[in-house]
C-alpha cells in the first residue's frame, strides 16, 4: 500500500481491533500522538468499527438446519444409487439382447462336440451380468436403508478403490491357468481370450481412475481469479 | 484415517457457518442451501484424504467459497436478476432494523471480493490469519482488502443516505 492516509487509517484500525502492529505502523501512530489528526483519525476509526459491528450483527433468516442436513443425506443416497440406476438398465439391455441371441443355440449342445466356445462365452457373459445386477441391487438397498450413511459410503469408497486391483489380480491368475491350458491342448481361442482380457483390464483401470479422481478436491485456480477479477 | 463419526460432527458443527457464508455471498436461501450441500458432498468425498493441515472449518469455508464462485460464474452466464437480499426479512419499524436492512443491501451490492472479505471477517468471525490461509495471501493483504471493502461499503451507505 502506498497511500499514506490509508496507512494511517489501517494502522489505527488494527490498533483499535487489538491486532499486532508492525514497527512502521507503531512509529506512524506515535508520530500522530497528541495532534489534531489523531483525533480525526480516532473518530474515523470509531465509525469504521461501528460499521464492521453492524455487518457482524447481520443475521440471516432462521433456517431449518436439520432439514437441510437430511436433504444432503437424501442427495448423497440418491447420487450413490443414481449411477447404478443408469448402469443396471444398460447392463440389462446389452446382456439381455446378448442372452436372447445366444439362448437358442446355447441350450442345444452338439451331440458329438458338446458346447462350442462361443456359446460358453455367451453363458459366462450372461451369468456375469446377472451377478453384477444382483450386486447392484443389494448395494442400492443398503444405500437407501443404511442408518450410518456416511460410514457405509466411506467403506464403499475404500472398497471401490481396492476392488479393481483385486479383479486385475484375479483375472491375471486365471489368465495364467488358461494360457497353460491353451499351450497344452489349444482349446481356447487366443484372439477371443486376449480380447476378453484387455476388456477386463481396461474396465478395471477405468474404475480405478474414476474412484481415485472422486477423492481429490478440484484445485481450480481460475475460481480465485474470478473473485479478484470480478468488477461489479 | 478420518472416520464417518468425525464427518458427522463436522457437519453438525459447521453447517450453519457454511450456509451463512454462502447466503451472504449469493443472496438467496435456495442457492445457499445448494452451495452448502455441494460443499459437504465434496468434503465427504475428500474426507479420508484430508490431512488436517488447516482446521476443518477453514477447509470447509474454502470449499464453500469455490462452490459459490462456480455458482456466481454460472449466474453471470445465464442472465438472472442481480443477487439481492430477497429472502431477508422486511425492514422493521425501528431504526436499528432499518439500518441493518440498509447495511445488508449495501453489502449485497459490493463486488464479490469485498463482500467475501467482509463476510469472512465480520459474519464468520474468522481471524486475519485464518482469512489469509483461506484466501492464500499474506495477512497484510487481508488487512488491506478489508480496508478497501469497508471503504466501499461506507461509500455505498453514504450514497443511499444521500438518495434518501
Amino acid at each position: 500500500m502506498t497511500d499514506p492516509q490509508e496507512q494511517k487509517e489501517l494502522a489505527a484500525l488494527k490498533q483499535s481491533l487489538g491486532a499486532p502492529l508492525t514497527e512502521k505502523e507503531r512509529a506512524l501512530l506515535l508520530r500522530l500522538r497528541g495532534t489534531p489528526e489523531e483525533e480525526e483519525l480516532g473518530a474515523r476509526t470509531a465509525a469504521t468499527r461501528r460499521l464492521l459491528e453492524q455487518v457482524s450483527e447481520l443475521r440471516p433468516p432462521a433456517v431449518d438446519t436439520r432439514g437441510m442436513v437430511e436433504r444432503l443425506e437424501q442427495r448423497m443416497r440418491s447420487q450413490a444409487v443414481e449411477f447404478r440406476k443408469r448402469f443396471v438398465p444398460f447392463c440389462a439391455v446389452v446382456f439381455g439382447l446378448a442372452a436372447v441371441a445366444g439362448a437358442v443355440p446355447l441350450v442345444i449342445p452338439h451331440p458329438r462336440h458338446g458346447m462350442p466356445e462361443i456359446r460358453q462365452l455367451w453363458l459366462l457373459l450372461f451369468l456375469g451380468a446377472c451377478a453384477i445386477c444382483s450386486m447392484m441391487y443389494w448395494h442400492n438397498r443398503r444405500v437407501l436403508r443404511s442408518d450410518d450413511l456416511y460410514g457405509f459410503l466411506m467403506r464403499h469408497e475404500r472398497r471401490s478403490r481396492r476392488t479393481p486391483l483385486e479383479v486385475v489380480g484375479g483375472v491375471l491368475a486365471i489368465a495364467v491357468v488358461f494360457l497353460l491350458e491353451w499351450s497344452r491342448s489349444g482349446t481356447v481361442r487366443a484372439a477371443a481370450f486376449v480380447g476378453g482380457l484387455l476388456v477386463v483390464l481396461s474396465l478395471a483401470a477405468l474404475f480405478l481412475r474414476r474412484s481415485l479422481r472422486r477423492t481429490r478436491l478440484s484445485q481450480d485456480a481460475e475460481l480465485w481469479g474470478w473473485w479478484y477479477g470480478e468488477q461489479r | 484415517m478420518r472416520t464417518s463419526q468425525e464427518f458427522t460432527e463436522a457437519v453438525d458443527a459447521n453447517w450453519d457457518a457454511v450456509y451463512h457464508l454462502a447466503y451472504r455471498l449469493c443472496g438467496s436461501r435456495h442457492d445457499a442451501e445448494d452451495i452448502a450441500q455441494q460443499t459437504f458432498y465434496q468434503a465427504f468425498r475428500a474426507w479420508s484424504g484430508f490431512e488436517g493441515r488447516s482446521s476443518v472449518r477453514t477447509w470447509l469455508i474454502k470449499i464453500a467459497i469455490h462452490a459459490s464462485a462456480r455458482l456466481l460464474k454460472e449466474r453471470d452466464r445465464t442472465p438472472q436478476p442481480l443477487a439481492s437480499a430477497k429472502d431477508e426479512p422486511a425492514p422493521g419499524t425501528n431504526a436499528v432494523e432499518d439500518r441493518h436492512a440498509e447495511v445488508r443491501l449495501a453489502l449485497m451490492e459490493l463486488r464479490p471480493l469485498h463482500r467475501l472479505v467482509l463476510t469472512l471477517f465480520c459474519v464468520d468471525g474468522l481471524t486475519h490469519g485464518e482469512i489469509a490461509e483461506i484466501l492464500e495471501c499474506p495477512e497484510g493483504t487481508v488487512w488491506s482488502r478489508l480496508h478497501h471493502a469497508k471503504k466501499a461499503l461506507a461509500a455505498k451507505l453514504e450514497r443511499k443516505e444521500h438518495v434518501r
